[in-house]
């Protein structure tokens, strides 16, 4: 049922791509990277040829190709071939770097609330029209129309001025007090408070230029105008989608896409491990087909030998997790939890394996810059099948045997069911009362996003994806005291010495905050508010006729700007 | 007979209200969340309820009734955030995850069922039909030994069994796929062989064994007798007479099996990844899609009804002994 694609990610190598070579590769430590200087055209892919026709096929469906309405990771890939931004990431050796796409990477004012962007001249839409600044400067105030378009990122409407209180152009009008033009190439964007992290986050779709005269409003989303590689040729909502190339995009204004395919061809709907076979076997058609759905189980004794070089792996950005509320729990208790946490028989029996999941032991996932890996903490480091005589002394020792621990399940699939007995298990030899209370599916979501339910752990959000590769994005949102009235709170912490820590290391620039992101995650990580389960990992499949596909860690998903046919 | 045909369709009318009620009432009585399905994992309370309220699933369920029977009748119109839609009768509204007209996903998804059903139903009936009558005409022989038993045996497969197998393994048939028909007609062929193939000969041992028994009760006829008597061909007594006029009651069984895969290719469109009504209406199940599980109950119901009222009204031609009141 996942609309939400939740993100793999995908250790790999230097090669990070198809042909990875053996088994589960672990996830490298990404590096933080800006090259403000890149031009275009962008490197061109070893090996790479033009011509030919990719085929993507997947079980669940885009919800919809609006780049103000785009929240998830397969709209957002597949927008990538349609849609150029302010700047954009060139997955680079598997990591992200952010290059000027359609403007420089931005220059900060000196009390960082004010921006400014130079766009390129002469770039086109892919009807020939030229792309001007005012259109980039339409897109911005065209996201604040939350209204209508409702599962577009939110972020503007906390750091842009006047961002809380603007309705869009459509209820609000066109005078918005957060972003101005100047001339014919400049782009001047007006903060609330510093947002450090803004050229990360204009990589994102809503900051497509669109025109204003050719806005359809919600019929937009069914021919959006393309200024990347591809554009609409034809497309069945819920069904399929083919792209062509885009006469009017030209490579040497970007540095990070590629046009090697005539054509790609999305068909959506289908069974993901008949499709997966299908590409696996690469007979006729499926031979340039690739799937992105997640490796199903089933089929990993068939990837060895030749098979192995179907596998397209690469990195994620979502850590996964279990959350304790401290509000309700102990720190003696929750460090016993993490002693007694069954890692294994939990990974294994959530159906994970070493190719879609790496063991956690941190909060970030080792894609993101601000990652370090620490010596994982006692009792966190992912993996075992905990020490139950050892918890049931930390509970002794604290006066608790018998502590009570309640959690939400969904209880009408075998999975969670085996999930849940297996936690109860496990819990219950090492002297806890574990009381989980099963929801059918429904409900579940509204159970777990309760903070006040009478429930001390597993409430939601049961894990975490980045927005950007940057620790902004995670612990400003996750760990501050707003962060449990906003429903995304991990271990619902309300502490103001650590809201204000956490706004100053945001304040700072990318380089500098880094390490300082690295060692409160370390900080977070002592206070016992998460049990660390898996990262995601890309791992997915790909016929015999395609090149070597490499992942884009920013949303794991196959990075589609560099795929060519190579039959 | 008009004031029959007007109770009928008045009788039709109301079942179909009746579904599509029934079918409200079950999505809000039972656990569903479909803004939650749209939120995402990364949800907050605020984004939920912006998506509610895009959704109207903020209003009381009656009134959210109230403006789709509203909407089937005269059309509504939809205002999001200063953004006025309208929606022209028969408004089935747009589908919660795809923001798309409900008739539009119907309109895509309606030929890929009507390809696979009547194609398959070309299939099984005639195969059906001729391995039937041959069965029939040497009766008690080795031939129909052997047809009646292969046609037991077919039919004691289940079918999602036999659509499997043929899916993964019979690999020597064109890949499945759907291509609308006027813009390749050789594609759309190919892309259902497999399906068609499938469904027509699971479905001819039925057929096979309908038609046995009604050419079997047709040679039986006086009218037979009496052809053969003036000395008329086998042959002929069998094809012209015989077969004629027992098509009539498996013409009938046809209608109404074609109107119940119309609404039951479920299987064949999933295991074949061909995207026609059962996989919208399973996916809009899973993702609690209301307005499109509402279409599909809509599209169904009228399918049914229509196809029975249609059989009993060709019927009051065909057999004046029936009844009309």
């Amino acid at each position: 049922m996942a609309l939400a694609l939740a993100g793999c990610g995908s250790p790999s190598s230097k090669s990070n791509s198809a042909g990875g070579g053996s088994d589960s590769q672990k996830i490298t430590t990404a590096q933080n990277a800006i090259d403000a200087n890149a031009k275009g055209p962008a490197k061109d892919v070893p090996g790479a040829k033009k011509g030919g026709t990719i085929t993507v096929t997947a079980q669940t469906t885009p919800n919809t190709f609006d780049p103000t309405d785009v929240y998830y990771v397969d709209s957002n890939e597949i927008g990538k071939l349609l849609f150029r931004t302010p700047t954009q990431f060139d997955i680079r050796e598997g990591h992200p770097t952010l290059v000027p796409d359609l403007t420089d990477v931005g220059t900060p004012s000196a009390d960082k609330l004010t921006w400014t962007f130079k766009m390129q001249q002469g770039i086109k839409y892919e009807d020939g029209s030229p792309v001007k600044v005012e259109d980039l400067a339409y897109a911005i105030k065209r996201s604040f129309a939350h209204d209508v378009f409702v599962n577009g990122p939110t972020y503007q409407q906390q750091f842009f001025k006047d961002g809380d209180t603007y309705k869009g152009p459509y209820k609000g009008g066109l005078n918005y007090s957060g972003v101005e033009t100047q001339g014919p190439d400049t782009l001047i964007v007006h903060l609330a408070r510093p947002f450090n992290d803004l050229p990360f986050y204009m990589t994102f779709p809503m900051f497509t230029p669109i025109p204003q005269a050719k806005d359809t409003k919600l019929d937009y989303k069914n021919h959006p105008l393309a200024t990347g590689p591809y554009m609409f040729q034809a497309y069945q909502p819920g069904t399929s989608l083919n792209l062509v190339k885009n006469p009017n995009w030209d490579p040497n204004t970007d540095p990070a896409r590629h046009q090697y395919a005539d054509a790609f061809h999305f068909k959506w709907g289908g069974d993901a491990v008949k499709l997966q076979q299908a590409a696996l076997n690469s007979a006729g058609p499926d031979a340039t087909t690739i799937n992105y759905d997640e490796l199903d189980a089933s089929l990993i004794p068939q990837i060895t030998g030749d098979k192995k070089n179907q596998l397209v792996t690469g990195q994620s950005s979502c850590t996964i997790v279990v959350q304790l509320d401290s509000r309700k729990i102990p720190l003696e208790v929750r460090k016993a939890i993490a002693t007694a946490w069954p890692y294994d028989s939990d990974f294994k029996t959530a159906g994970k394996n070493d190719y879609v999941a790496e063991r956690a032991s941190t909060i970030l996932p080792p894609s993101v810059p601000g990652y370090q890996k620490y010596p994982p903490l006692p009792g966190l480091s992912g993996t075992g099948n905990g020490d139950p005589a050892k918890a049931k002394q930390m509970l002794q020792a604290a006066g608790k045997l018998g502590y009570k621990l309640s959690w939400f399940f969904d209880n009408t699939t075998p999975l969670t069911q085996q999930i849940a007995q297996g936690r109860v298990q496990a819990l219950k030899a090492a002297g806890f009362d574990p009381k989980p209370i099963g929801v059918s599916t429904a409900e579940l979501r509204t159970k777990t996003s309760d903070y006040k339910a009478p429930v001390n752990m597993g409430q939601s959000p049961a894990g975490w994806c980045s927005y950007w590769p940057s620790g902004g994005s995670w612990f400003p949102v996750l760990f501050q005291t707003h962060s449990i009235e906003d429903g995304q709170s991990w271990g619902q912490l309300s502490d103001k010495a650590l809201d204000e820590e956490i706004n100053n290391i945001n304040n700072l620039p990318t380089e500098q905050s880094q390490p300082k992101w690295a060692a409160l995650d370390q900080k977070l990580m002592g206070m016992y508010i998460v049990i660390p389960r898996y990262y995601d990992k890309l791992a997915v499949i790909q016929g015999t006729g395609l090149g070597a596909t490499t992942g884009d860690p920013t949303m794991g998903m196959p990075n589609f700007l560099n795929m060519y046919v190579n039959s | 007979m008009l004031w029959y045909i007007l109770r009928r369709v008045a009788s039709a009318i109301s079942v179909v209200i009746v579904a599509l009620v029934a079918s409200f009432a079950l999505f809000f009585v039972a656990p569903t969340d479909p803004a939650g399905v749209i939120c995402g994992p990364r949800c907050n309370p605020q984004r939920l309820a912006d998506i509610k309220a895009s959704l109207s699933l903020d209003q009381p369920p009656i009134q959210q009734l109230g403006l789709y029977m509203k909407g089937l009748v005269v059309g509504r119109d939809y205002t999001n955030g200063g953004v006025v839609r309208h929606c022209a009768a028969p408004c089935m509204g747009y589908s919660f995850t795809l923001g798309q007209p409900v008739t539009t996903l119907l309109w895509q998804a309606l030929p890929v069922t009507v390809s696979i059903v009547l194609g398959g139903a070309i299939i099984y009936f005639t195969v059906g039909v001729f391995s039937g009558t041959i069965a029939a005409r040497y009766r008690a022989t080795p031939l129909d030994r052997f047809t009646v038993g292969t046609s037991l045996l077919v039919n004691s497969i289940p079918y999602f069994v036999v659509a499997l197998l043929v899916a993964l393994y019979a690999t020597f048939l064109p890949q499945s796929g759907y291509h609308p028909f006027f813009e390749n007609p050789l594609a759309w062929a190919s892309g259902l062989l497999a399906a068609w193939l499938t469904l027509g000969l699971t479905n001819a041992a039925s057929y096979t064994r309908y038609s046995r028994a009604s050419m079997i009760e047709a040679l039986g006829q006086d009218y037979v007798r009496t052809a053969r008597s003036k000395g008329i061909s086998e042959r002929r007594v069998v094809y012209r007479h015989g077969v004629r006029a027992a098509l009539t009651p498996v013409v009938t069984i046809l209608g109404l099996d074609i109107a119940f895969q119309l609404t039951n290719a479920l299987f064949t469109e999933s295991i074949f990844g061909l995207p026609g009504l059962g996989v919208l209406s399973l996916r809009a199940f899973a993702q609690y899609d209301l307005p499109v599980l509402l279409g599909t109950v809509l599209v169904g119901s009228v399918v049914l009804v229509s196809m029975n009222l249609a059989v009993d009204i060709v019927y009051t031609f065909l057999d004046p002994r029936v009844r009309l009141g």
